[in-house]
């Protein structure tokens, strides 16, 4: 090629490049596999639709295999970039019985309120050439990610809107980072074996309403104060190592066999929580009108009265104080996860990969929010611990990819896949919105310049089935959330290699 | 048309861009919320009523009076006149009684979006000592049935209601006692009332088979009362019993015995008897107010024995302080119960009762709602069995009636409850007023004016 055509192309690609770059961060797409967990590392094996174990033949093998950093020529450094920004809907049906109000904006088709999260993954592999075959390396990554915050809560008619809920009356802001250090090493001239530790470190915040059942006796406890309510949120990280390790087969020049597993991960999140009450305000309810212990509750030292419950917030001395904190812990189960790939080098031009992956998502069976010492003082009693069952289970994911040489320098990438959705309809809501199985297309390219810098761009689009979760009256608003969601996937992943 | 090869990736990428672009701007945005609701209560006062004037138990002739229309509209002359709903409360509470389930907001709400015109709507304490009058006149309490004619006629001369329309502009409904008191008034004076509700009322008080309702009672009255092992004549109001305060506050006002009826009256005497009477009168008193009585029940009637149904009280002339011991020999009131004391029906006393039943009524004259517009509802968790009632007076009205059902001239709504709420008496109320006013809001003859 030409100088002068390489120089023009170099520029061209790089304002292009450029372009994508802001284009990623300042518009809206969204990301997400099963779960919780992100759709993978690697701009190579997403543009094949995630099926790359069989192939794992750059960085990205450290999250998917490993055992094929083993077989690497060169050593690399990466630096990716996607973002997201939820990219769904939910429209509640939330009322019980059909026509009586909890306080969600029934009837509506409500949006996650916009926020743009990059998430950026960066590697070094090093290739040695007098290790006899190790090969090291550590990558950093985010396997595990959720963003979602919506407003889809009011305080019922009743409660005269005193407390304002936050506009993000519910949020889930999940991320789990991945310090990966990892290696392989060839068995001989076909095998090759790879491990990697996963130095995991979660970080939580979550918001949602939560109902406090009314201990006082009628006419305190009739609906809508059959229950109270509550403003509930928290905020903690944690640490906890894991690890995943993984075999490839060279079974011929052209076909490759693989096999890789990850271990499931607890990390023990430990933070402050808050609950803030909002107390409704109605004149007739307000006046202790009963005397003790008809109408009052008793909580530590406390004998309140109803006085303390029905006169709105924000009244020092008059309702009952509606804030508390308190310590919390929490054991967040990370999914094991064990799969297979097939990669074969069907011509010079051509390659081919196919994966199937289990992802054991039944380890996220419930949640309990462990509170310290007396827990929360909802002022009505104290909640020791607050429950949010998932019942998960685990889920399949197929793929299957190409990748097409148009030139040395030039590749063409494509894949499809189909993830199943491990979130069953008893507990679904909107804080973990998996919403249906997922029929995934991906496509992108990749640009070597002087045979080291490696541009590469993909664009996945994400079909997800819609859900429809009915309202049985059981649980509703609290550990599952009836209602129409819908779903499309739209992201976009920029990466640089630069391999010597 | 050919592109040119090395084009083919920055087009690529373009081309994927503007996808990007495309479905990422797909998002949606959020509804916005309707302006808040600012708090409010109805308007409140406190009005003496001649009527209830030398009732035997000197409750109060001073009665709160509770008015709630819609902040949007205005009780000013250039407004039209407003319709009236008159809402009775139901058993152990008073005037404020609907302020518990908001009904001003409610007002509010409905009337902002369009789903109800402009009315007023009123309430008036009809509580007595026995914690509730049953909207009735009786000899052993006042009289009750005219305060609310009294009411109706202090509305109409002090309020800009309108007038003209005649019954169509009036409408009455009530909760429990209220939703009785309602449905006989829309009996006695189809001339008044249009249209009719009854929430959770007892409206047949044999049930749906004639043989139960309140008789279905009996057990419990007896087992609050610790009948048979003490007297039939011990049963009196008190701390925790349900049973027994309602059905003597129904006996109060449907069988009352006057006093020339007692058998050997002169020997009924009340030394030391210390009645028990709720501390909080005048307040808002709960569904369960005899959970608050400070007193203990008399127990000296044992010299007496005016009949095998009969229940002796003595009469206070004086101010009654719950702490009183009250040591006087008024003259005593009698009320019969609808069973005696071996638990069977007594006869005479339900014949009574039974002239004061909704579903005997309406069966005695099954044309009474013929030209009245009539909304029914209760709870399939009804605890006082009311729902068995309600279904007794349905049975009877689709018999006469199932046209009116056909075109919603009379309505039944039977509802129930969600998981941790039972479709109690009390429960779910705010709710169901809001279809009961737009029940209403619907039957008025006339324009009530502009919708917002």
């Amino acid at each position: 090629m030409p100088l002068e055509l390489t120089r023009q192309m170099k520029s061209m690609w790089g304002r292009v490049f450029v372009l994508m770059l802001g284009i990623v961060i300042f518009t809206i797409s969204s990301s997400h596999a099963a779960g919780f967990a992100t759709p993978g590392v690697g701009i190579r094996a997403r543009s094949m639709g995630g099926a790359f174990r069989g192939l794992a033949d750059d960085w990205s093998a450290a999250s998917h295999n490993p055992a094929g950093l083993a077989f690497l020529k060169s050593s690399e450094l990466n630096v990716s970039l996607g973002t997201y920004t939820p990219g769904l809907s939910y429209t509640p049906n939330l009322k019980a019985n059909g026509k009586y109000d909890l306080g969600f904006k029934d009837g509506q088709e409500r949006f996650p309120l916009d926020e743009l999260f990059p998430i950026p993954s960066f590697a070094g592999i090093a290739v040695p050439s007098q290790t006899n075959g190790w090969v090291f390396g550590a990558a950093i990554f985010w396997p595990h990610d959720v963003n979602y915050s919506w407003d889809l809560f009011k305080a019922p008619f009743g409660y005269n809107n005193d407390y304002q809920f936050a506009k993000k009356n519910f949020r889930t802001d999940l991320d789990v980072l991945d310090i990966h250090p990892v290696v392989a090493h060839k068995l001989g001239e076909d095998l090759s074996v790879g491990a990697g530790l996963s130095l995991t470190n979660g970080d939580l915040v979550y918001r949602r309403v939560l109902f406090i059942d009314n201990p006082l006796g009628a006419p305190f406890n009739q609906y809508p104060y059959d229950h109270f309510l509550a403003d509930f949120q928290l905020h903690g990280n944690g640490f906890a190592v894991g690890g995943n390790a993984g075999l490839l087969w060279r079974i011929s020049e052209k076909l490759s066999l693989g096999v890789s597993g990850q271990t499931p991960v607890t990390v023990p999140l430990k933070g402050n929580a808050q609950l803030n009450m909002a107390w409704p305000k109605n004149p007739a309810l307000r006046s202790p009108i009963l005397p003790s212990p008809y109408d009052a509750v008793v909580v530590g030292n406390d004998t309140l009265t109803s006085d303390r419950f029905f006169s709105g917030n924000y009244r020092e001395g008059y309702s009952a104080r509606s804030q508390d904190q308190s310590k919390f812990e929490l054991d967040l189960h990370l999914p094991a996860q064990l799969g297979a790939g097939v990669g074969w080098t069907a011509s010079d031009r051509l390659t081919l990969a196919f994966d199937a992956v289990v992802t054991f998502w039944s380890a996220v069976d419930r949640w309990t929010i462990a509170l310290a010492d007396s827990g929360l003082n909802t002022r009505v009693g104290h909640r020791q611990d607050i429950d949010i069952p998932f019942g998960w289970k685990n889920q399949v994911r197929i793929s299957g990819g190409a990748e097409y040489a148009v030139k040395e320098n030039v590749l063409l990438r494509g894949g499809l896949y189909y993830d199943g959705t491990a979130a069953p309809d008893s507990t679904f809501g909107p804080s973990f919105p998996d919403v249906g199985n997922k029929i995934g297309v991906t496509l992108g390219g990749a640009y070597t310049i002087n045979g080291h810098l490696e541009l590469a761009a993909a664009q996945e689009l994400g079909f997800y089935s819609k859900r429809n979760v009915g309202n049985t009256g059981t649980g509703v608003g609290q550990s599952v959330y009836p209602g129409e969601y819908r779903s499309f996937r739209s992201e976009t992943l920029l990466s640089m290699s630069y391999r010597f | 048309m050919m592109i040119s090869r090395r084009y083919a990736g920055p087009a690529l990428c373009v081309a994927m861009a503007v996808t990007l672009v495309v479905w990422g701007c797909t998002q949606g945005d959020n509804p916005v919320d309707p302006p808040l609701l600012a708090p409010g209560a109805p308007s409140t006062q406190i009005l003496g009523f001649p009527v209830l004037e030398n009732n035997p138990w000197n409750d109060p002739t001073g009665r709160i009076l509770s008015v709630a229309y819609a902040s949007g509209t205005s009780l000013d002359v250039p407004q039209p006149p407003f319709p009236v709903l008159y809402l009775l409360h139901d058993y152990g509470s008073d005037g404020k009684y609907f302020e518990r389930y908001n009904i001003q907001s409610i007002l509010e709400d409905l009337y902002r979006k369009g789903e109800i015109g402009r009315m007023l709507v009123v309430t008036v304490d009809a509580s007595n000592a026995f914690g509730g009058s049953y909207y009735r006149n009786s000899l052993a309490s006042g009289q009750y049935a005219d305060l609310i004619m009294s009411v109706v006629r202090h509305v109409e001369q002090t309020f800009r209601v309108y007038t003209q329309g005649g019954r169509s502009s009036r409408a009455i409904s009530g909760h429990g006692m209220g939703g009785y008191g309602a449905m006989r008034f829309a009996m006695d004076r189809p001339d008044l009332f249009a249209s009719v509700s009854s929430m959770s009322g007892p409206l047949s008080f044999g049930g749906s088979d004639g043989r139960s309702g309140v008789l279905n009672w009996t057990t419990e009255v007896f087992r609050e009362n610790h009948v048979p092992d003490s007297a039939f004549s011990t049963i009196f109001p008190g701390l925790g019993k349900r049973f027994t305060n309602q059905i003597i506050a129904m006996a109060v006002a449907f069988s009352p015995r006057p006093l020339e009826e007692l058998v050997s009256p002169s020997q009924t005497r009340f030394d030391s008897c210390q009645l028990c009477l709720p501390k909080y009168k005048g307040a808002c008193i709960p569904e369960n107010w005899w959970e608050f009585y400070y007193c203990k029940p008399c127990s000296l009637y044992e010299s007496v024995d005016p009949g095998p149904a009969t229940l002796l009280f003595p009469t206070l002339q004086k101010k009654r302080l719950c702490s009183d011991s009250l040591h006087r020999n008024p003259a005593p009131i009698g009320i019969d119960l609808p069973f005696d004391s071996s638990g069977q029906r007594s006869d005479l006393v339900w014949a009574k009762w039974e002239a004061q039943d909704v579903k005997s009524l309406f069966e005695l004259n099954p044309h009474v709602f013929d030209s009245t517009a009539v909304y029914l509802d209760c709870g399939d968790a009804d605890e006082w069995g009311f729902l068995d009632q309600n279904l007794g007076l349905l049975q009877a009205m689709k018999t006469a009636g199932q046209s009116h059902f056909n075109d919603s001239t009379w309505v039944w709504e039977q509802y129930s409850g969600f998981g941790g709420v039972d479709a109690g008496h009390s429960q779910l109320v705010q709710e169901r007023l809001r279809e009961i006013l737009k029940f209403h809001d619907k039957r008025f003859g006339h324009s009530p004016g502009p919708r917002p």
